[in-house]
């Protein structure tokens, strides 16, 4: 898994961290069932905080792309890599919807009623 | 170290990149699980003193099954076993160069923590290694899958 932070970028860097980790589940490189290593140590290897690491964590968890498991740690989801491509497909719509102007709202009813 | 709630770190600086790779051995892992539940079996009536002392040999295996290695800004870390613990870390600065390169089993004595002249193995398997050069001379190698990737990390700024 590679992962990359950039100061410059826009995005914050917990983000950066956690669009790395997705990248890895979608490509391969990160398997269902794949512990990550402590946060501490990735975030020594980035040179970042330990929190904006746990912060990528926490973020993962709730999209279902990462579990934390106790006696196994971080731990990627069994689901993952359609979960991921999901997200980011989400990410993405909202963000068209965003600059042609239709609302979050807007879009979930057009997912509801099937178009 | 001041914690911030915003997302960013208040560091600036350059891109950083940062690799977690590493390889297992299912064999080796399997094996000592079984071996485990064999002499648990076993002595199930009585565990006592060497049965306890016959489990060491599973555990110390299981942590020879399995490295993960990371590398980044703060040089090497390189953790045994299922745990990721024991570990060690070679500084960026110990450093002197990184490259991917195939060791065999046979040439440093088998699998596990071994030591060759100059050379320290963490050998899982044969096969494809992360190799760093430290500035007393010394290599270090590491069975890692893809470990050109990891030495690219490693040897960006040298």
């Amino acid at each position: 898994m590679l992962l990359e932070v950039d100061p410059a970028e826009p995005l914050p860097l917990y983000e950066q961290v956690a669009a790395g980790i997705r990248a890895a589940v979608r490509e391969g490189s990160l398997h269902p069932g794949d512990r990550l290593p402590p946060a501490a140590e990735l975030a020594e290897a980035l040179d970042v905080n330990r929190h904006t690491v746990l912060k990528a964590f926490h973020l993962l968890r709730e999209e279902g792309v990462l579990e934390f498991r106790r006696g196994r740690g971080v731990t990627v989801g069994r689901a993952s890599a359609a979960d991921v491509e999901l997200h980011e497909l989400l990410r993405q719509a909202v963000a068209l919807g965003k600059r042609i102007g239709y609302s979050r709202k807007e879009l979930a009813r057009m997912i509801e009623r099937g178009e | 170290m001041t914690v911030q709630g915003d997302g960013t770190d208040g560091r600036s600086g350059s891109a950083r990149t940062a690799w977690v790779g590493g390889a297992s051995n299912w064999l080796l892992a399997f094996g000592s699980l079984a071996f485990t539940a064999v002499v648990i079996g076993l002595q199930w009536q009585s565990l006592g003193p060497v049965s306890l002392a016959l489990l060491v040999l599973p555990v110390a295996v299981l942590l020879v099954s399995r490295v993960r290695v990371v590398a980044g800004v703060h040089g090497l870390r390189i953790g045994l076993g299922p745990w990721g613990r024991p570990s060690r870390t070679i500084g960026a600065e110990q450093i002197t160069s990184a490259r991917a390169e195939a060791v065999s089993a046979m040439s440093v004595g088998g699998w596990g923590v071994r030591r060759k002249g100059t050379l320290t193995a963490y050998l899982v398997r044969g096969g494809e290694c992360l190799v760093v050069t430290t500035a007393d001379g010394r290599e270090v190698a590491v069975s890692c899958d893809d470990a050109a990737r990891g030495a690219a990390v490693l040897d960006s700024d040298r």
